[in-house]
């Protein structure tokens, strides 16, 4: 009664109770006063108050925010107390003097900096992001860069912590003294956070620039002639003489190996290449017979959209209804869109918040719903879940019937498209072949059906039984992530030479879970236990690499280790093999296929678990078929393994499945119970 | 050959690409400075970093996106740094944040660097580059322990002598290296002359926030040279290491 009675009084005085404007300019001039007071009874005033105003926020259930507060009033106590100019004569100790005008200098100091403190943190623990968009873009020009700038905070801190776990888990534990461990983890950091930065400026400033509403065109037409693309001056050719015309509507797929181009055809006509990345030797790209080498990003945005497999970083909205909304015509629109892909719930929630797979319906919602007559998909289906893939197809298929929209989709899963599919292209290093008709069965290195349904025979490995140790176990574990649950109470066990496959739709919790089994998330409740140690190969690969080149990103693991340098030669010299010849180039200039195995070798340094983590995203069939066979050497070797993914296909190489519903474990059983149900 | 090249891709590239990358630094600074600001906080100015790493971020900001660009991503990402750090709104954070780091720290070395047309790669590998910086250090300590010495030992203006002299033949010590030595000597003043900028504005803030000059000197002034210097000679060494690939990826501004 008393305990609610507090709450009640703290409660009216929450700072969150003011509009998000008014609660700015409180801050701003409330903190700006305190930094001029000067007596000692007007600094514990205002430290009152804003102790008052810190408690009301529900700050003090943060015991970081707690710390700070604290040890800035210490410390800067002592420091005026110790270091005063002012002690001519006062008392000489050590190297210091002390004297009554330094001491009450300290203290009413330490008072307004711990007042300061205390507002601030009060509004930043009860400002959400978007609030805070609300309240400081206030002027309209500001709008944009306020949008992005807080957009690139949370994206920025979300990779921070990517790559702290990418680090923390190829590591092993150090007494918290070894402080050479601790610079080589912050340094390997910091170098990943700003090499990946190169490849967020591009994909920002390109997303940014191309969240507009399209143009509505009687017709689409696209015309590439003779088109020839470099990455660099001195590099190779990726694309060599194209020629390409097409006209809507209808669906064009895009077939050919990894690395063959196709993603960079893609790139070329959306002006991602030049724009951003690359550069045209030769050829011109028209689109509605508009030559697009004349027009700005912003422009080619309003007849060509493209959605990249890098989602993330080209979501430029706080909230889901802030980015659809930068790119729908209306409101209503935006609405259907997100309905059609199932997540017209989410409409509120952060950006930053959503899942893999939720980012990629969000990001497919909106290029349905800009309305653009060309739109270009590269590999739209593989982060998606069945029903998600389902729900996408459909209204994919109501654009192309509804509007004279021309979509070129480059995806592995032809199976799933061949009933649609108007024209088929073919790339093939670099070159261009076309079909006539829908089949593109004719291209030589074309396997029919991608899918490991279609070779199953030949390849796959029959599911290993579990030797009965087990390696890795999580039991009752809760994970939550701010106010939404992320786990709750999800038990999953994975013993040597087993593999574990969890499925689930997209959101459903099985990247936490996978996280959670390798220790890299703090858990609610719940009881974790591992023989050894787990590593996580991510779903973004991107996320994951930390170093400069092939060849030291594959040596991260062993140095954290402290190997011997044979052991560490011979480690990075085996993962080359398995994964690129490439060793000198730098990890995010891969293709994704190589950069996808990459991620998978650089963790295997003495683990007795892997997570793999949606593992055959982006892979073609014979990568897929490299994959399964790795997988193999890996239980073979006496490792377990939780493979997370969506691919039906895949679950054949698991002995037993895991389903996830909303960060529960709904069903758990072996492969062939799985089949049956 | 190159500079044909480089002025080739940079035509298709889009024109607005440095601001967004003016932007992305602004927000690594804010989160490398909020850290910054809290671990290495001077202890009598809360704010006052007397390690500021993000000295290397808005150096090279101001060196590749240009000073104007610069100064935007040095002052925002500083100043929201304040914010988030102990929550510095007021004006001492204005004038120690936004000014000193977008002006002093990215802004100045941005336009020095162009004015003088500085080669930020230094023409070599960035191992020579990192050897040869190693040896400046040296050399700039040594200077100044001269510096002192002379003037513990009452010499007048010949205790300086030595100083002056080691200043001089500096050069003289990169000789075996392959690499633009008036280049990176330049970038070397220019790293000091911003430093020292920066520091005066950090007195000047600290005084409106109520110290008074001796004490803004000695317990902010001089630990904000030395933090800045430190991390902006390592800006130098990243600029060595990364302009190439900025330069490709279309975010240096020739």
């Amino acid at each position: 009664m008393r305990r609610n009675a507090k709450q009640s009084l703290f409660g009216l005085l929450d700072i969150g109770n003011l509009p998000p404007r008014s609660r700015l300019i409180f801050v701003v001039l409330s903190t700006s006063t305190f930094s001029f007071l000067t007596s000692v009874r007007s600094a514990l005033l205002v430290a009152a108050v804003a102790l008052v105003i810190f408690l009301g926020a529900g700050c003090v259930r943060k015991v970081g925010f707690v710390g700070i507060v604290i040890a800035t009033g210490l410390l800067y106590f002592l420091g005026n107390s110790l270091f005063s100019a002012d002690s001519i004569r006062g008392i000489k100790f050590l190297i210091f003097r002390i004297s009554t005008a330094g001491i009450i200098f300290g203290i009413v100091g330490a008072l307004k900096r711990m007042a300061m403190l205390c507002v601030s943190l009060a509004w930043l623990n009860r400002t959400p992001i978007p609030e805070m968009y609300d309240s400081l873009a206030a002027i309209p020009p500001l709008r944009k860069p306020t949008m992005i700038f807080l957009r690139q905070m949370q994206l920025l801190r979300s990779e921070i912590l990517s790559f702290r776990q990418s680090v923390a888990m190829r590591d092993t534990p150090h007494p918290c003294w070894d402080l050479r461990s601790r610079v080589l983890r912050a340094y390997l950091v910091l170098l990943g956070v700003l090499l990946r930065s190169f490849e967020v400026i591009g994909t920002t400033a390109f997303a940014a620039e191309t969240h507009v509403a399209a143009e509505t065109v009687a017709e689409s037409t696209l015309e590439v002639e003779h088109l020839t693309v470099q990455y660099s001056s001195d590099g190779a050719e990726v694309l060599s003489d194209v020629c390409l015309h097409l006209r809507g509507p209808g669906l064009v797929y895009l077939g050919g190996v990894s690395g063959s181009g196709r993603t960079t055809l893609l790139r070329a006509i959306s002006g991602y290449v030049p724009r951003i990345l690359g550069m045209i030797s030769t050829g011109v790209i028209r689109i509605n017979g508009a030559d697009i080498s004349r027009m700005q990003l912003r422009e080619i945005a309003r007849y060509a959209r493209l959605v990249s497999s890098d989602v993330a970083s080209s979501i430029v909205g706080l909230t889901v209804g802030q980015e659809i909304m930068l790119c729908a015509h209306f409101l209503t629109d935006a609405r259907y869109r997100l309905r059609q892909l199932g997540i017209d719930h989410l409409w509120d929630k952060e950006t930053s918040l959503l899942s893999g797979g939720e980012q990629f319906r969000l990001a497919l919602a909106c290029a349905l719903a800009a309305g653009c007559p060309l739109l270009l998909l590269d590999t739209p289906l593989a982060q998606l879940d069945p029903i998600g893939r389902s729900e996408f197809l459909a209204a994919l298929d109501e654009v192309i019937k509804n509007s004279n929209c021309l979509v070129l989709i480059a995806d592995e899963r032809f199976d799933l498209l061949s009933e649609r599919v108007a024209k088929c292209l073919w790339l093939e290093r670099g070159m261009l072949k076309e079909s006539s008709g829908e089949s593109i069965t004719t291209f030589g290195q074309f396997k029919p059906v991608f899918s490991l349904g279609g070779v199953q025979n030949q390849m796959l490995p029959t599911a290993p039984k579990p030797s009965g140790q087990l390696v890795a176990r999580i039991e009752n574990v809760s994970v939550r992530f701010g106010n939404a649950t992320a786990l709750s109470s999800a038990t999953i066990q994975v013993h040597r030479g087993e593999c574990v496959a969890l499925v689930g739709m997209n959101g459903s919790g099985k990247t936490t879970a996978g996280l959670a089994i390798a220790g890299l998330v703090p858990v609610l409740s719940g009881i974790r236990h591992v023989e050894g140690r787990v590593a996580v190969a991510f779903q973004n690969p991107r996320l994951q690499t930390v170093e400069r080149t092939v060849q030291l990103e594959l040596g991260v693991a062993p140095k954290l280790q402290r190997w011997s340098d044979g052991e560490r030669n011979e480690f990075v010299s085996n993962g080359l093999k398995r994964c690129t010849s490439l060793a000198d180039d730098n990890p995010i200039d891969l293709h994704e296929q190589e950069l996808r195995f990459l991620a998978v070798e650089a963790i295997t340094a003495r683990v007795s678990a892997l997570v793999l983590d949606e593992p055959s995203n982006c892979l073609d069939s014979s990568g897929l078929e490299k994959l399964t066979i790795r997988i193999e050497e890996l239980l073979q070797s006496g490792l377990g393994i939780l493979l997370i993914t969506h691919d039906e296909e895949l679950l054949q190489i698991a002995s037993s499945i895991v389903v996830l519903d909303q960060g529960r474990v709904t069903w758990s059983g072996t492969s062939s119970d799985y089949a049956r149900r | 050959m190159v500079n044909s090249s480089s002025s080739r891709i940079e035509s298709q590239r889009e024109p607005r690409l440095a601001y967004y990358g003016a932007l992305m630094f602004a927000v690594l600074i804010a989160i490398i400075g909020s850290v910054m600001m809290t671990a290495t906080s001077s202890p009598s100015m809360k704010g006052a970093a007397l390690l500021w790493l993000p000295a290397a971020l808005q150096l090279i900001a101001g060196v590749w996106f240009g000073p104007w660009l610069g100064l935007l991503a040095g002052g925002v990402g500083a100043y929201a740094a304040g914010i988030l750090a102990y929550g510095g709104w007021g004006l001492p954070d204005i004038i120690q944040n936004l000014i000193a780091g977008g002006v002093a720290n990215a802004f100045l070395p941005g336009l020095l660097f162009r004015v003088f047309r500085i080669d930020p790669t230094f023409g070599s590998q960035p191992r020579n580059v990192a050897s040869a910086l190693i040896r400046l250090i040296g050399i700039l300590g040594l200077t100044l322990v001269f510096a002192f010495a002379g003037n513990a030992l009452h010499w007048g203006l010949v205790g300086y002598i030595p100083s002056v002299v080691l200043v001089c033949i500096s050069p003289l010590f990169l000789i075996d290296l392959r690499i633009k030595r008036t280049s990176l000597i330049a970038g070397f003043l220019i790293v000091i002359v911003s430093c020292v900028f920066s520091a005066s504005l950090g007195c000047v803030g600290s005084m409106v926030a109520g110290l008074n000059l001796k004490a803004s000197i000695y317990s902010v002034g001089i630990g904000w040279f030395f933090g800045d210097t430190v991390s902006a000679i390592l800006g130098l060494y990243v600029l060595a290491v990364l302009t190439k690939r900025a330069d490709a990826f279309g975010l240096y501004k020739h």
